[in-house]
């Protein structure tokens, strides 16, 4: 070699799984599986969920023992039993759920589990949080309560917790499912400053877009073994969903319907809405907000800008301070849950697991929870077993849900079983409003495919559809009229036409255009 | 190196949990065995003489069913509030309540109505009060949310009292001796019994509530409701159920149902009001319905057995002139052992080998 730089595909190789197996009761989720990872790389793992993605990071953490097979560290053989063991190896896991102590500050979040003197020097160890903070443009303020930070921030801290303890080979596990698009874009800056630092980094994605901008290298697995392994280079979006499902999910990505060419009447309209949240702040101020039978009206905003306190007031939850609230040209003094109901309101609940079901009960028994009045259900006055299944049965073949049967507990489903099985719910009474708050967050392309497709159709049938959204390549798929909210005010609303995705950036950190 | 594990179970039947019940209390009666062995008992004399005793005579069903009567009753009013994850620790101060009421109809009315006028009123009466009793860490919960664990308890202390203060005070019978009881009630106010034994009426009532409770949780649209709200209750507020309208509603049946196992006692045995007249029969029900896992029906089946193990340590005490903390201590070990055997519920005990 003649070239002095090392580039990441000569690089040395750091860690390497062969043939690595995890096994639990009635699953294989890692099947034989060969991975390296060189140093400075940015090896990604792309996969639908259930892949085995996160057993195969866990296992790499020490959090599970493999079955089989064996990990390399610097190729020298290892083996954890615990995390512990990684750590100190150099390994460390930004995990997808924060594990932090929410009343504590950033510095003590840190130092937690981590050898300190038996009188901590507080001031010393904020200063290496700030150095390697400046090192990595990773900046945020020692001393503050991570309750005080808002989700980005919250990463920061998880990502300093590895890196405080000598990481360098760090796992993000699908670190910008939480994330608005300018903290996606700070979180790429970080990582692209560790890799310089020749940190090596395995990325969990499945966002396309971040997967191919920023990946070295490429490994999908699926059904918990390696489909292929591709440099960045000699492939592309396409062949890598490909790849990644068959051909099914090409043909299952969605196309915008056109637009609903009837005269379309208002079905919601919302004049200077106020409302507070659960502390008595006020969460909402003068909202004015239209949406049209026939059109999607998406709502962007950086999450806990006042979304939450909306979707409960169009819902029925959350009882308005000020304003009028018209529907189908009605005004609504205090609508229950149950008016709107009524009133054919389907609402797909931003936080599906805590709002959207009841996780011990029958996958059958759910479709029951906001139409359990339904006559449908009973035999006279009484609930019916056996038409309560057979209706489960009809909307699970309908919606495929994927489960053993409609009386299994809907909460051991996958999050994208669980999604449709609220989906299909909440659109099969008679229906003018549909009300989506984040319906594809943290769904794999498949269920993302199937979601968006049975809104589209929503609308197309001539519903009003809101979408409340975060993620701006769903609003522009989506939406016919942007909205975006900020500090519980909306500061701007355009058709989509006249939208792009930097002027509804800035207007998502409250800049009026 | 071999390592012992636990793996968590992909499908627990019912019949493994009722299995892995069965020999928790297995392991129970081995580890009361010890302590029998203890204090100089040998235990299967003394499990033996139970067995032969109580299963295997007239005398000791007719006891068996007899005590079964408040542990049904207490156990479903605990069951019933915790299908809404719903502690109601107060089941005993529910069955004082009880008792007061039908004793103070049985009082006032029990000699000018008849018996098919004046049990019906009783039963009403005792229904009512423990519900009011009840509803007072039953609204606070759902006004203010205020743990019930705490105000239900408490209450208990409150109406135990109150009971003494009746006793000592208005409602002695003069003709007592001075003993602290009310005079006997008359007849039209005393629980038929089943032919010349001394089951009384309870047994039905306690069953049928048993199966009411059971029909309406699985079949009613209230039911439903309490399903959802005990499971989830944000899956609740967002399909609008009156979260505080069913919790205080289910507060209030739990307390109504202790309150009939208090005039069961009163009117169905001892005839009168006295002190003590329940071993602790309140918080015995939150142990049968602990050990029914909170199912209507399984009610029955734990409330048979904790009939068993009061019956048969009674016995024990008798013969083996054993203080009475023994049936506490058995009632303890099962609980523990019970509870303990939970995690065999979820999880299977698995030997693993690793090495190289």
């Amino acid at each position: 070699m003649q070239d002095e730089e090392i580039s990441p595909t000569q690089a040395a190789i750091v860690l390497e799984l062969q043939n690595v197996s995890k096994v639990f009761p009635g699953v294989i989720a890692n099947d034989h599986v060969n991975f390296t990872l060189r140093q400075g790389e940015i090896h990604t793992i792309l996969g639908e969920n259930g892949a085995g993605k996160s057993t195969l990071m866990n296992v790499i953490a020490g959090l599970y023992p493999p079955d089989g097979g064996d990990i390399f560290i610097d190729k020298k053989k290892v083996r954890f039993t615990n995390p512990r063991q990684a750590i100190l190896h150099g390994i460390g896991m930004v995990h997808q759920h924060f594990m932090l102590v929410r009343n504590h500050t950033v510095t003590e979040n840190i130092i937690l589990g981590t050898p300190q003197p038996p009188v901590l020097d507080l001031k010393r160890v904020n200063q290496v949080i700030q150095e390697l903070g400046d090192k990595y443009g990773l900046t945020v303020s020692p001393d503050k309560k991570i309750q005080e930070l808002s989700v980005g921030e919250q990463q920061r801290v998880e990502i300093l917790k590895v890196l405080y303890r000598g990481a360098k080979i760090l796992i993000l596990d699908e670190p910008t499912a939480v994330l608005t698009p300018q903290e996606s874009e700070a979180l790429y800056k970080i990582i692209e400053n560790m890799v310089a630092e020749e940190h090596s980094i395995i990325f969990i994605s499945h966002k396309m877009k971040e997967v191919i901008s920023l990946s070295d290298r490429i490994t999908v697995l699926s059904r918990g073994k390696v489909l292929a392994t591709l440099d960045k280079e000699k492939t592309n979006a396409k062949e890598l969903a490909k790849i990644m499902m068959g051909d099914e999910a090409v043909r299952a990505m969605p196309v915008s319907a056109s637009s609903h060419s009837k005269a379309m009447e208002v079905v919601v309209r919302m004049e200077k809405i106020c409302a507070d949240d659960d502390r008595g702040h006020q969460a909402l101020k003068d909202i004015d907000l239209e949406i049209r039978s026939g059109q999607i009206v998406g709502l962007a905003g950086v999450s806990g800008n006042g979304q939450a306190q909306l979707a409960e007031v169009l819902s029925g939850i959350r009882a308005i301070t000020a304003g009028n609230y018209y529907y189908c040209g009605e005004s609504l003094q205090h609508p229950t849950v149950n008016d709107m109901i009524i009133r054919g309101l389907g609402y797909i609940p931003e936080d599906r697991k805590k709002f959207g079901i009841a996780g011990h009960l029958s996958i059958a028994n759910n479709f029951l929870l906001r139409d359990h009045k339904n006559p449908d259900f009973y035999n006279q006055q009484f609930l019916s077993a056996h038409k309560v299944n057979e209706y489960g049965r009809v909307k699970m073949e309908e919606f495929d849900i994927r489960a053993a049967s409609e009386k299994m507990q809907v909460g051991l489903l996958s999050g994208g079983n669980i999604q449709k099985t609220i989906l299909a719910r909440e659109s099969s009474r008679p229906l003018k409003f549909l009300l989506a708050s984040q319906p594809i967050r943290g769904l794999d392309v498949n269920a993302t495919a199937f979601i968006q497709q049975t809104i589209l159709k929503a609308k197309s049938e001539g519903l009003a559809v809101l979408l409340i959204t975060e993620d701006l390549d769903e609003l522009f798929l989506m939406s016919d009229h942007i909205y975006v909210i900020c500090r519980g005010e909306i500061v701007g609303h355009m058709p989509k036409k006249e939208a792009s995705t930097e002027r509804i950036g800035l207007m998502m950190t409250g800049m009026k255009t | 190196m071999i390592y012992l594990t636990l793996e968590k179970r992909l499908n627990f039947s019912t019949w493994t949990r009722i299995g892995i019940s069965i020999a928790a209390v297995g392991i129970a009666l081995i580890i009361g065995g010890i302590f029998l062995f203890a204090v100089g008992v040998n235990p299967l004399t003394a499990y033996g003489m139970v067995w032969n005793q109580v299963f295997m005579d007239y005398w000791g069903w007719q006891d068996l069913m007899v005590k079964m009567i408040p542990f049904l009753l207490t156990g479903i009013a605990v069951a019933v509030a915790a299908q809404m994850k719903i502690w109601n620790i107060g089941a005993e101060g529910q069955l004082y309540l009880g008792a007061v009421a039908a004793t103070w109809t049985a009082l006032q009315w029990g000699d000018a109505l008849s018996g098919w006028v004046m049990i019906p009123v009783m039963i009403l009466a005792a229904m009512f009060s423990g519900a009011m009793w009840a509803a007072v860490p039953g609204f606070l919960r759902a006004q203010f949310g205020v743990n019930e664990i705490i105000t239900t308890l408490l209450l208990n202390y409150v109406a135990i009292s109150w009971v003494d203060y009746l006793l000592y005070g208005p409602w002695r019978d003069p003709g007592s001796n001075n003993f602290p009881v009310t005079r006997e009630f008359s007849e039209s106010a005393q629980l038929p019994l089943f032919g010349d034994s001394s089951v009384h009426l309870g047994l039905i009532l306690g069953l049928v509530a048993i199966l009411i409770v059971y029909f309406i949780l699985e079949k009613t649209k209230i039911g439903y409701q309490i399903r959802v709200a005990g499971d989830n209750l944000f899956a609740a507020q967002y399909s609008g159920f009156n979260i505080k309208w069913l919790t205080l509603a289910i507060v209030m049946v739990s307390g109504a149902l202790a309150g009939i196992a208090g005039m069961g006692e009163v009117a169905g045995i001892h005839f009168r009001l006295k002190q003590n007249f329940s071993i602790n029969y309140g918080y015995t029900g939150i142990i049968v319905a602990w050990l029914a896992r909170n199912h209507p029906l399984a009610v029955i089946v734990t409330a048979f057995f904790m009939a068993s193990v009061f019956v048969g340590g009674e016995l024990m005490q008798l013969e083996f002139r054993l203080p009475i903390a023994m049936v506490y201590l058995f009632e303890g070990i099962i609980l523990f052992s019970v509870l303990g055997s939970e995690i065999f519920a979820e999880y299977k005990l698995k030997f693993k080998k690793v090495g190289n």
